[in-house]
């Protein structure tokens, strides 16, 4: 090990000026991220600060990349003529050099930026340590990792550069291809094991790269693997994954959906991917059999229209925008993409539609209620949430709320909106206005620089439209109620709407995020 | 049987019983890139303590060996031994008691001098801080001096000091007196011959003059193929430059049947010339019963130069009849 600490500190005396800029670079992000994402403090800050917020995180990957492309090539693996390389260097000890390296000059000036973060947020630091070092991880499996290959296989930072926008041009070039091919079908993520086999694979590159320097293999690996990564990215629209993550029939799910036929079913030519090829159809649709405890997520639909005379289409799997559904929503709309070519050659028959839709079964895990503040409040197993104050009176036009690492749990939040400012002594409340946040996520932390996750609680009916779209408040005092949910089940779940006319779509297009109410 | 015959018969796998234990050793070491052959079928043993010259032309693959065997290259055939570890295997530890120079290394320039050879000093068990402080001393290095700062003289003494300062069992340099000046190039020698025979010395170099004075075995490269490796001693004994003066209009040996060691033959009415190859105690002999008619056989001994000169032409010749 006594190479380890050589190396090391041969590379900090070298590297200084890159140390320094990464060092100034966290510390200013520990400084202005708040800016961006915490109203309570962006509060009398202006854009300026936000936008120097953004800048300033943009910049902290910036300097990584620099640092860790000019330390890998401190000790250049791609050549013949290097001083070092006739030098009895054992190469775990130069590798894991570079690794203690960046997490000393990367990983921790990042974990005490977090730590000064999640304190600025209201969180006591050190209870997410562990998350933060789970964080840590990810950041360096996505950041540094595929930074340290190309620069393994690269001997200048020049090279590096051009070669990771190449990368990343074919990336992007191939996900298009992707996306365009496989329009509106629904992606689901692969599974984990497979992404994390990748990783493993990348680090493998590495580790390989330093044991035998044989660069051009290296090369052909990476290049392997960047093909097996977009390979993943195609595989994510696979329906078998569908099908294995939402099981049919894998448990009971008590839920009824049917046609609502006091509500118009419309259609439009589809807006986006085979417009022209394909009809939106917009079906109203009510739903029953809920338990109170339960709310559901339509999280893809795959339909198939049946005509008289034997006639018959199905689609892939689409993604439903529907949000969460809980008992007491009884009206939704279900966007289908059927062919235009099927529609017209059955004309304007009613066809039977067999719905097929992939659904998270969520149920209540917990309820905190607390009385709304004018300043900061804490609300258990979701974090801290703030008012949003008005500018011209002493009122609050909603909320927002951060948790520490991650986003909460699936949480529905329901407050009571008042009609008047907040202390005008008018009465007029008790409008409700409920809205969801969260993930269905589990981890101990999303992949996130800044280790607090904000979000803006989009409470409907803030705004009275019968009153010149006058704000409503959120005065303190007022009951918060928010309602934590876990996932019980992924399942199908299979009706038939029969006999339905899908009407003329030369009609102005329906937009496409026209759902029922998501409360 | 051509000069080149008698090499290739003799050398692809030297016998190294004879001459103790081996510091490098090759066996049918080949290396092509793309279609080029730049080393073709190299056999050579450097024994230990030996200042052993490698020299050849631009182009020759003196270059290729030495980074074939510091493994910075990997063959296409055949295979090469350094202190006995296979080069394939050489780095880490195994590379302890081996010293490496070349006029196209990649220093860290940013170092200073003094730096630099702190910097080498915990990676090498047997650094002699005495002597790094000696060889500084002698070179006259400018420790404070950042690497990218200094000449190339300079540059070159610097990294011998850091290549010499672990005493190594072996010392592997790669043309590491070209475009020095003199002075420098004395200093360098001294330090050199200062090791020896501690430390197995492996130079190239396409100056014959530099390496006469110093090695103590040879071995030359002609376009990737090793024409022969031996002791300098004995490759200077067997050379002589022949002048045979005759009676006008003596006969001479048809040059069909000339014997195999004579090369660069030229003959006038009254005067033969040629260089001998094998020259051993029956010589003058041999050639007394080759010219009856001489009235005078002159061997006269033959720089190196000379005699890589008369070799390298030879070996051109044969190489463009054959084509």
């Amino acid at each position: 090990m006594k190479q380890v600490g050589h190396i090391f500190a041969k590379d900090a005396r070298h590297f200084w000026p890159e140390i320094a800029v990464v060092l100034a670079v966290t510390a200013l992000f520990a400084w202005l991220y708040p800016h961006t994402r915490m109203p309570q403090i962006q509060a009398g800050s202006g854009m300026n600060a936000a936008q120097r917020a953004v800048l300033v995180t943009a910049l902290l990957p910036v300097s990584w990349w620099i640092l860790i492309a000019r330390l890998v090539h401190g000790e250049n693996l791609v050549g013949d003529k290097q001083w070092w390389i006739t030098k009895p260097y054992e190469w775990p000890q130069l590798l894991a050099a570079k690794v203690l390296f960046l997490f000393v000059f990367t990983g921790v000036p990042l974990l005490t930026a977090q730590v000064v973060l999640l304190a600025r947020a209201g969180f006591g630091p050190l209870q997410s340590l562990p998350g933060q070092g789970y964080d840590l991880v990810l950041l360096a499996m996505v950041l540094a990792m595929p930074v340290m290959a190309l620069a393994a296989a690269t001997s200048s930072f020049g090279k590096l550069t051009l070669t990771a926008f190449g990368a990343l041009l074919v990336t992007i070039v191939a996900l298009v291809l992707i996306a365009w091919l496989k329009a509106d079908v629904f992606s689901i993520a692969v599974p984990g094991p497979l992404v994390e086999l990748l990783f493993v694979a990348a680090a493998g590159v590495i580790v390989f790269t330093y044991a035998r320097r044989r660069v051009v293999l290296s090369r052909l690996l990476l290049a392997a693997l960047f093909v097996a990564g977009m390979g993943l990215a195609y595989l994510s629209y696979s329906p078998t994954l569908v099908e294995r993550k939402y099981r049919a029939g894998a448990g009971t799910l008590a839920l009824q959906l049917t046609l609502d036929a006091s509500r118009e079913t419309t259609a439009s030519l589809a807006q986006a991917g085979e417009r022209g090829k394909r009809v939106g159809v917009s079906l109203p649709v009510t739903l029953a059999g809920l338990a109170p405890e339960d709310a559901v997520t339509l999280d893809a639909v795959q339909v198939t229209v049946k005509a008289a005379g034997g006639k018959e289409w199905q689609s892939p799997w689409e993604p439903e925008y529907l949000g969460h559904l809980r008992a007491g929503n009884s009206d939704a709309t279900v966007y289908l993409r059927i062919d235009r070519a099927f529609l017209e050659s059955v004309k304007a028959t009613p066809v039977d539609m067999d719905l097929r839709f992939a659904v998270t079964q969520l149920r209540v895990s917990g309820t905190t209620q607390v009385a709304m503040a004018a300043h900061d409040f804490a609300v258990r197993e979701l974090g801290i949430c703030s008012p949003i104050p008005d500018l011209l009176t002493p009122s609050f036009t909603g909320i927002t709320c951060r948790s520490p690492l991650r986003e909460p749990p699936v949480t529905l939040v329901r407050a009571q909106w008042s009609n008047e400012p907040c202390g005008s002594g008018a009465g007029g409340g008790g409008i409700p206005g409920a809205g969801w946040t969260g993930s269905v996520a589990t981890g101990p932390a999303d992949l996130n620089l800044a280790a607090v996750s904000a979000a803006h609680i989009d409470l409907p009916n803030g705004i009275d439209s019968a009153r010149a779209n006058q704000h409503r408040s959120l005065c303190p005092g007022a009951p918060l109620n928010f309602t934590r949910y876990a996932v019980v089940q992924r399942t199908q779940y299979e009706t038939t709407i029969p006999q339905v006319t899908v009407p003329n779509w030369n009609q102005p297009p329906v937009p496409r995020t026209a759902v029922g109410s998501g409360s | 049987m051509t000069m080149t015959g008698v090499m290739a018969e003799a050398l692809p796998y030297p016998d190294t019983r004879a001459m103790g234990r081996a510091a490098i050793q090759t066996q049918g070491l080949t290396k092509q890139f793309g279609r080029m052959t730049a080393l073709r079928d190299v056999g050579l043993a450097v024994p230990e303590g030996a200042i052993y010259a490698l020299v050849g032309a631009n182009g020759a693959g003196k270059t290729t060996l030495i980074k074939l065997l510091m493994n910075l290259l990997r063959p296409t055939e055949g295979r090469a031994s350094v202190l006995g570890v296979a080069s394939e295997q050489l780095r880490g530890k195994a590379l302890n008691r081996i010293g490496y120079v070349s006029e196209n290394q990649e220093f860290p320039e940013w170092m200073t001098v003094g730096a630099m050879l702190a910097y080498l000093r915990p990676f090498y068990p047997s650094w002699d801080r005495a002597l790094e402080d000696q060889l500084a001393r002698q070179f006259d290095l400018p420790l404070e001096r950042k690497l990218k700062h200094l000449s190339r003289g300079q540059r070159m003494k610097a990294a011998m000091a850091g290549a010499l300062a672990f005493r190594p069992a072996l010392l592997v340099l790669d043309e590491p007196f070209a475009g020095l000046d003199p002075l420098v190039r004395d200093e360098l020698m001294e330090g050199l011959l200062d090791r020896s025979p501690e430390t197995t010395i492996f130079l190239s170099s396409h100056d014959l003059a530099e390496i006469e004075s110093f090695s103590s075995h040879v071995g030359f490269l002609e376009q990737g193929r090793l024409l022969f490796s031996e002791e300098m001693a004995v490759l200077s004994g067997r050379f002589r430059e022949v002048t045979v003066t005759l009676e006008a209009g003596s006969p001479t040996p048809p040059r069909e049947k000339l014997p195999a060691p004579w090369l660069q033959y030229e003959a006038t009415d009254a005067v033969v010339h040629f260089v001998h190859s094998g020259v051993g105690a029956r010589t003058p002999e041999e050639l007394r019963a080759q010219f009856p008619a001489a009235r005078g056989i002159a061997l006269e001994p033959m720089p190196l130069r000379a005699i890589f000169l008369a070799i390298a032409k030879t070996n051109r010749t044969q190489e463009r009849s054959r084509a």
